[in-house]
């Protein structure tokens, strides 16, 4: 079996579990969300799996080109899917808030199949400037942010279609769907974890670039994007200190720093022009 | 501090507020992405192409280079002075919250407390007093020395009082990066130089605006090369190796150093980058030519050249691949034959498969070439990099304390009663209010199992 193969599995559990926590929510059964949370870990298993076997795959080929899965655009998105799910399995174990997957899932979900249809999956060899180990801490601590701001994103929709319906007419609904307060208490968890990745991501950026290019910092677009998505979630979790910034507006603000993550991991190596365009293959 | 109604007050009140903050940031965040889409540091002819009539603007604005913009500089230092102005403001009182927490919890603690119970127990008060530092300690943290009052026996024990300062120490770390990046913009150059093999320099060349410098040492490039992946034109590696000289002495420790793309060489507070490469000159191929006779001969030269061969005929080579299929590198040779014939053939440091010799008279191979290339490196002197590290190493650290880690505190007042005593218990976490409730509820259980006492009666607004 090839990790390929594996891939398209992972993303068919995937797709299932969606399925699945929907009919958690339109059926009220707490059972069948016992069954939907179950078929998320089995697909993140398996993805897991799948990512490991990619990197076993890169040092059988000829050539001595084994690297860790992280190299280009495919491979960043398939461990930006597996990031969110990661997040989401650990909300659900810390905070018992398994009812976002409804919102959360389909992200991860959205990803893998973007790498399946538009995605190169050929391995390659690495390039001189990402021979480095650098090259993995960057990448795994950048993407744990990012999914970490996808799971705010996606949570912040859920605060804001919750908030537009307006106050459930039976209680019972209720119960399943974490209350406004939840969901925009999780939204701050998500940016609190997502962070003090992201600042992890752009300093070892910068020590790497110092090593690579001779210099920690330079105004490309992708550290300038960066820093873009840096500075909305500074003003996030500074606004949150005030009073009148929680609920929808903090939900509006985690919405336009998720479009700007994407922006600067998608974006600037498909329309910008810049030192950093290994993603873009 | 100015008074009241003194405008430099007004300043500061302006300068502490959270709301210039946030504005500061999201104007930072905005404005920045005109330089990602506005190409920076171009010649102004293009922009004139680019941007036409509108190039106006754009240099009235410092468009062209608006990181280093005056507007953008002052919004930066405003974010500065802003993030200065907030911790200098706020620290003092969390840092006396932190050395002089109250030891005992008054009324109006309490109140403000939403984690709080009272405990029953049939022991004496006194018997509690002894027992409770050594549970706490075990279940929580240990406990500062009792405090006799009035009101019973207080005590008071945290945990992780450090996790207070976590946002404090990420502005610090802010200002250090930002101090770090003026150090090296004041003091720190970066400048280009090239080394042919072989020679040595001692002076990085002039480049825009900035005076050749000189090294004091010289440096000697021994051999360049570039190593490509099995069977393809991919570049695997670019490695100089170089040496460093001092009064024309090699220096120990800085000979033949290999320098590759993510492993520069530092010298003196100056750092070597592999940058680029080139040809010093053209290279000289190396070929055997077996001629139609069978006799077998070599020639030597540079692409350009026309090497006679002792039939009449001669070579030229053209161009020159370092990988061409799987014959290794190979040379595109122009065959002139002896009768007047001209034709492409292609000599490879493998055997060429026969159809590919076309309709020629000889066999080519090429035994080798000889190759000088320069090392195109980047010099880099910048000698606030250690502190912008410093800044760094805080701005992680800080900005994981400051949202991972929480600063927690217990408090108890032991009172005698008819029965024996109650102990009023109540705790509060500066951050994740959850997850502290729910450690609450364990410790209060845990306390009520080992005092013997029944179930703790449930506090009124235990929300």
């Amino acid at each position: 079996m090839s990790s390929a193969q594996l891939f398209n599995f992972a993303t068919a559990i995937y797709f299932a579990a969606m399925v699945l926590l929907a009919l958690v929510l339109l059926l009220r059964n707490r059972r069948l969300g016992t069954l939907a949370i179950a078929t998320v870990w089995g697909g993140f298993v398996v993805h897991s799996a799948a990512i490991g076997l990619r990197w076993v795959e890169s040092y059988r080929l000829p050539g001595s080109i084994g690297h860790a899965p992280l190299s280009n655009l495919y491979e960043s998105v398939v461990f930006f899917a597996w990031s969110i799910v990661l997040i989401y399995l650990l909300i659900d174990l810390r905070l018992r808030q398994r009812s976002v997957g409804i919102f959360v899932v389909p992200f991860a979900l959205l990803a893998m199949c973007g790498a399946q249809l538009w995605g190169n999956d050929a391995i390659e060899p690495l390039v001189p400037a990402l021979q480095s180990n650098w090259l993995t801490y960057h990448v795994v601590t950048c993407f744990l942010g990012y999914a970490a701001f996808a799971v705010g994103c996606a949570v912040s929709i859920m605060y804001l279609v919750k908030s537009a319906l307006g106050p459930s007419k039976k209680e019972g609904s209720g119960e399943l769907l974490p209350s406004l307060e939840q969901l925009d208490d999780l939204n701050y968890k998500a940016i609190m974890i997502g962070f003090p990745f992201l600042t992890l991501g752009i300093v070892t950026g910068a020590a790497w670039a110092n090593y690579a290019w001779g210099t920690y910092w330079s105004w490309d677009p992708k550290e300038t994007w960066s820093l873009i998505v840096w500075f909305v979630y500074a003003a996030f979790l500074h606004a949150r200190l005030t009073r009148g910034w929680s609920g929808r507006r903090a939900a509006w603000l985690s919405i336009v720093g998720f479009a700007a993550t994407l922006f600067c991991y998608l974006g600037v190596n498909l329309l910008l022009s810049g030192l950093h365009s290994y993603g873009s293959g | 501090m100015p008074g009241k109604s003194h405008p430099l007050h007004a300043l500061w009140i302006f300068l502490c507020s959270l709301k210039l903050t946030v504005v500061t940031l999201l104007l930072l965040a905005a404005t920045s992405i005109l330089g990602t889409v506005i190409p920076q540091k171009l010649p102004l002819a293009e922009y004139q192409q680019h941007y036409g009539e509108k190039v106006q603007i754009l240099q009235a604005l410092q468009l062209d280079d608006m990181y280093h913009s005056v507007w953008f500089t002052a919004l930066l230092g405003l974010f500065v002075l802003n993030l200065a102005a907030c911790s200098l403001r706020r620290l003092p009182a969390v840092w006396r919250s932190v050395s002089r927490p109250p030891l005992v919890a008054d009324e109006a603690l309490l109140r403000s407390l939403t984690n709080k119970t009272l405990l029953q127990a049939p022991c004496s008060a006194a018997e509690a007093a002894s027992r409770l530092p050594s549970l706490i300690q075990s279940c929580f943290a240990r406990p500062r020395q009792a405090i006799e009052t009035e009101d019973g026996v207080c005590l008071f024990a945290e945990r992780r009082r450090y996790a207070r300062f976590g946002a404090y120490v990420t502005h610090l770390a802010i200002l250090l990066i930002i101090l770090g990046a003026q150090i090296g913009s004041w003091y720190g150059f970066d400048s280009f130089v090239a080394v042919v093999e072989g020679d040595t320099v001692t002076r990085l060349p002039a480049s825009d605006g900035q005076p050749a410098i000189e090294l004091g040492f010289g440096l000697r490039c021994d051999d360049f090369s570039v190593s490509y992946y099995e069977g393809s034109a991919r570049p695997k590696e670019y490695r100089s190796l170089l040496t460093v000289l001092e009064n024309g002495q090699e220096v120990p420790g800085y000979v033949q150093v290999p320098v590759v793309v993510n492993r520069p060489l530092q010298y003196l507070g100056l750092t070597f980058y592999q940058s680029s490469y080139g040809m010093a000159e053209m290279p000289l191929f190396r070929l055997r030519v077996k001629l139609a006779d069978g006799n077998e001969t070599q020639v030597e030269g540079r692409p350009g050249q026309l090497l006679s061969l002792p039939d009449g005929g001669a070579l030229q080579v053209i161009d020159y691949t370092p990988a061409f299929r799987d014959l290794g590198g190979a040379a595109l040779v122009e065959v002139r034959t002896a009768d007047g014939r001209s034709l492409p053939q292609i000599a490879a440091s493998r055997e060429v498969p026969v159809d590919m010799h076309h309709a020629s008279p000889y066999r080519l191979r090429l035994l080798g070439l000889d190759e000088r290339y320069y090392t195109g490196l980047q010099v880099k002197k910048d000698p606030g990099v250690p502190v912008v590290w410093l800044g760094c190493l805080l701005l992680v650290l800080g900005s994981l304390g400051a949202f991972g880690l929480a600063h927690q505190r217990l408090w108890l007042t032991i009172r005698s009663t008819a029965a024996g005593c109650e102990i009023q218990l109540a705790g509060s976490s500066h951050r994740n209010r959850q997850a502290f409730a729910r450690q609450f509820e364990r410790l209060q259980k845990q306390l009520a199992e080992e005092l013997g006492s029944g179930n703790p009666a449930p506090e009124e607004d235990r929300s």
